[in-house]
């Protein structure tokens, strides 16, 4: 491409090479690892409530700020050690993700008017559920799968009596962890 | 009308920009686009050049006004961060509108006389 006049061949070319470096730039390990704890924390925090109601909120109470903290100043620190500096990309990151902290606390309104704790339960699988699924509209495609799995427990807790929240946990897992080894894999061999 | 298709493609050619016919020049602005700086070795991973080609084609880019370079140390290591100016964002909008044009037009290398 370098002399006089380029076919369009040789521009497409270029382009290929200049797509392939801006998809590299989309995703990083690092990304993939953050999916996987949030599966891992989705995980134990899910099951625990078939094992007790009360450790399960406590898990959430103590993991969501703890975990959510952790996962900013993660992504913080890969942004310099990495040398990436995007202010444009972190604000919506913390305004997405911060989402689920205040949907949360407005869901739990839904007690308070007596309402079943089956039902509240729902919904609050439904607005995280939700959270993920366009976390992975605008970020990464696999908290879709992430998002749908979490979703999935409105019918869990329809249908079954005992291991309702377990199984959406183990579906919510495996929903992350899945795409993020699958991602990590394809970028290996990138 | 096929002279004025020739016409067509030797203007759209004027509107590619000099500077960005190299592709790590035109893949290094494109980086830039994405966020307010990257550094010399983020940049070297993503576009897979050598440490020379890089700085080569960073240098021509400054030259030109396009990028701007700042250099800091992170956790005591110098760290050269390059950032995209607003006439080099310019310029690859319009030049990536030419080759787009071109690649439409189906150019197949024929000079433009």
């Amino acid at each position: 491409m370098s002399t006089s006049t380029p076919s369009s061949a040789e521009l497409a070319q270029d382009l290929a090479y200049v797509r392939n470096a801006v998809h590299r730039h989309t995703l990083s390990r690092d990304d993939l690892a953050i999916a996987l704890l949030w599966a891992i924390v989705n995980l134990i925090g899910l099951s625990l409530y078939d094992w007790s109601t009360r450790a399960g909120g406590l898990f959430w109470l103590t993991a969501l700020p703890v975990f959510g903290a952790g996962t900013w100043f993660w992504a913080a620190r890969r942004g310099l050690t990495q040398g990436e500096a995007n202010r444009d990309l972190g604000q919506r990151h913390a305004l997405h993700w911060t989402a689920i902290p205040i949907f949360l606390i407005l869901a739990n309104f839904v007690h308070l008017r007596g309402f079943d704790p089956v039902l509240a339960g729902q919904i609050v699988l439904l607005i995280i559920g939700l959270v993920y699924y366009l976390g992975g509209v605008h970020f990464w495609r696999g908290y879709c799968f992430g998002g749908i799995a979490l979703a999935s427990g409105v019918i869990w807790l329809s249908l079954l009596d005992q291991w309702a929240w377990t199984l959406t946990g183990v579906l919510t897992f495996l929903g992350l962890a899945v795409p993020a080894l699958w991602s990590s894999r394809k970028m290996g061999h990138a | 009308m096929p002279e004025n298709g020739a016409q067509d493609t030797a203007r759209t050619l004027n509107l590619l920009d000099p500077l960005l016919m190299h592709k790590g020049r035109l893949g290094i602005c494109a980086l830039l686009a994405r966020a307010d700086a990257l550094s010399f070795s983020r940049l070297k991973e993503l576009l897979e050049e050598s440490d020379g080609n890089l700085g080569a084609q960073l240098r021509k880019l400054e030259e030109g006004g396009y990028i701007t370079v700042k250099k800091e140390f992170v956790n005591r290591k110098p760290v050269s961060w390059y950032a995209l100016q607003e006439s080099g964002r310019t310029a690859m909008t319009g030049h990536l509108s030419a080759i787009a044009a071109l690649i439409e037009s189906g150019s197949d290398g024929g000079s433009p006389e």
